[in-house]
């Protein structure tokens, strides 16, 4: 257990200051004494409504943004301690998914220049090499050739969900960090996202991170849930476990998925029909 | 009160079809969820409805109200009020809840303050004082949706239509979101035409449904009646594709 751990957080808390022109504020706390190990070829949800810092979190382990408290450590050498090499091959190894794929592709860049970049910049691959890849990527998330052509407006956005995974897949990375990357997408998109990143996770073992609100895409596929409420670490647990939840917030979470079906009506007869969970939780 | 829309046809300056022959009727007291992949039209529907589609596109329909003929401008705001799917960008940022509000009623001129409180009351909205005075980037997203609740309640519209209301809130909002909704037309006798993807949300509030499929309704029936047996194709795949969602559960 304790020799395969890729990353590890210790008291790792972050506080934004909130800086006045006008007065002195004390800055904001969002991420207190979090303390958490992921192991490598294990995926983890980070779950909480909106506020309590799951995106802040993910940021942080991704190193996009310093801790202010605790360390992070990634195969035991120290975020602070890391030379510029080190972080180069950090970069390298975790990739990141946003939830607004529109915004997160340049729309003047053919798909091509789109996937070639980071096959350029992080792998090291000629010219031929990259285009050779980025045809094979596309393969992999299921999309036409002809795709690689086209610039970013004249795609859905399924489709270009699917060339933000191409992406962070290129650059063989040991963690893919998705912040609410499934939320926006319809039903049938989300199925086949889902799908595709189930055979991405098994297929090369590659970690997952899943930065969600909605607990119903955790047991797609993680093993672990960590829920975070008000910036502490409330609860961590294995996905796909029956006993309930131990904190205030992973049980709000998990009452706050309505159920799949309509709930009972009231029909005609009305004393007959027993009032069901649904119809209670609705009142 | 009962509002038809029959014929509507979206197309493009090239000739492209984007909705054809679309007819539905909203009633008092009852919800219709319009549900649908993206870009199967939705909300260029709802758009049409209020009659403000983009220039670029031609279209033609015709709306009756309880029978009788209305254009798309005398409808929207007297008799019919929306509900947008993006809460932080509906409100002007320079103005505070109070001007929000008061721009609502001199728009509709109602002159009676008491709107405002038992609109925001309705809304979910207790703190009603404290929230009139905050400008809306102080506000949370889910605070911002009630107040988009209240201001639609207060223009005393018939008639509400919601695009997509909660798709980006979190889970635990959307609830709160919905029960709300849910109870305000039980009192008011609202009628309601709920835009959105989400099947869960089509189950716990709509009592009627219509599946879009590029431009056209495939299917108009009963929820309970779509959840037993999915006529359409289209409707029986995206049924799938929400249960799944729900098989850890449901193999329990």
């Amino acid at each position: 257990m304790t020799d395969n751990v890729f990353l590890q957080l210790k008291n790792v808390g972050k506080t934004y200051a909130a800086t006045s022109f006008w007065q002195r504020k004390v800055g904001k706390q969002v991420l207190s004494d979090i303390n958490l190990s992921i192991c490598s070829q294990q995926s983890i949800a980070l779950v909480g409504a909106s506020g309590s810092g799951k995106s802040t979190l993910c940021r942080l382990i991704l190193g996009l943004e310093p801790v202010n408290h605790g360390e992070i450590y990634h195969n035991g050498k120290a975020f602070s301690d890391f030379a510029r090499d080190d972080w180069q091959a950090y970069r390298r190894d975790v990739q990141l998914v946003f939830q607004d794929s529109i915004a997160a592709i340049n729309p003047r860049q053919r798909i091509q220049q789109v996937l070639c970049e980071p096959l350029h910049y992080l792998r090291g691959l000629s010219a031929n090499q990259c285009v050779r890849e980025a045809a094979r990527l596309l393969d992999k998330v299921e999309l036409p050739a002809s795709s690689m052509e086209k610039r970013a407006g004249q795609l859905s956005g399924g489709q270009l969900q699917r060339i933000c995974i191409a992406r962070a897949l290129a650059a063989k990375p040991k963690l893919i960090a998705l912040d609410e990357s499934l939320s926006g997408l319809d039903v049938l998109l989300q199925q086949q996202i889902i799908a595709l990143l189930q055979d991405i996770q098994q297929q090369d073992g590659t970690s997952m991170l899943l930065v969600t609100h909605d607990l119903r895409l955790v047991d797609k596929f993680c093993q672990q849930v960590v829920v975070l409420d008000d910036g502490q670490l409330v609860e961590q647990r294995p996905a796909k476990s029956s006993e309930p939840w131990s904190s205030k917030m992973g049980r709000e979470l998990s009452e706050a998925i309505l159920p799949a079906r309509p709930p009972i009506r009231k029909p005609l007869e009305q004393s007959y029909v027993p009032e069901t969970q649904e119809c209670e939780a609705l009142v | 009160m009962r509002l038809e829309l029959n014929n509507l046809n979206v197309r493009t300056h090239a000739g492209e079809a984007l909705v054809k022959n679309l007819s539905l009727t909203i009633e008092s007291g009852s919800v219709l969820a319009l549900v649908g992949a993206s870009g199967s039209g939705k909300s260029l529907t709802c758009s049409a409805l209020f009659d403000v589609l983009p220039r670029n596109l031609i279209y033609s329909c015709e709306r009756t109200l309880n029978g009788e003929n209305i254009t798309g401008r005398a409808l929207r705001g007297k008799h019919m009020a929306c509900i947008m799917q993006n809460p932080s960008s509906a409100f002007n940022p320079v103005q505070t809840m109070a001007q929000h509000c008061h721009e609502t009623l001199i728009a509709v001129g109602i002159k009676d303050q008491a709107v405002i409180t038992q609109a925001m009351l309705d809304a979910g909205l207790d703190d009603w004082q404290t929230v009139l005075a905050l400008y809306p980037f102080q506000m949370s997203g889910g605070m911002l949706q009630r107040m988009m609740l209240a201001l639609a309640l207060m223009s005393q519209a018939p008639i509400l239509i919601a695009d997509e209301p909660t798709t980006d809130l979190d889970l635990v909002v959307q609830r709160h979101i919905l029960n709300r909704l849910k109870k305000v037309i039980e009192k008011r006798q609202l009628a309601l035409m709920i835009i959105t993807h989400d099947f869960a949300v089509v189950a716990q509030l709509a009592d009627r449904v219509a599946i879009m499929h590029r431009g056209e309704i495939v299917e108009n029936t009963r929820v309970t009646q779509l959840f037993e047996q999915p006529q359409h194709p289209i409707s029986q795949q995206l049924l799938t594709a929400h249960l799944a969602l729900y098989a850890e559960e449901t193999h329990d």
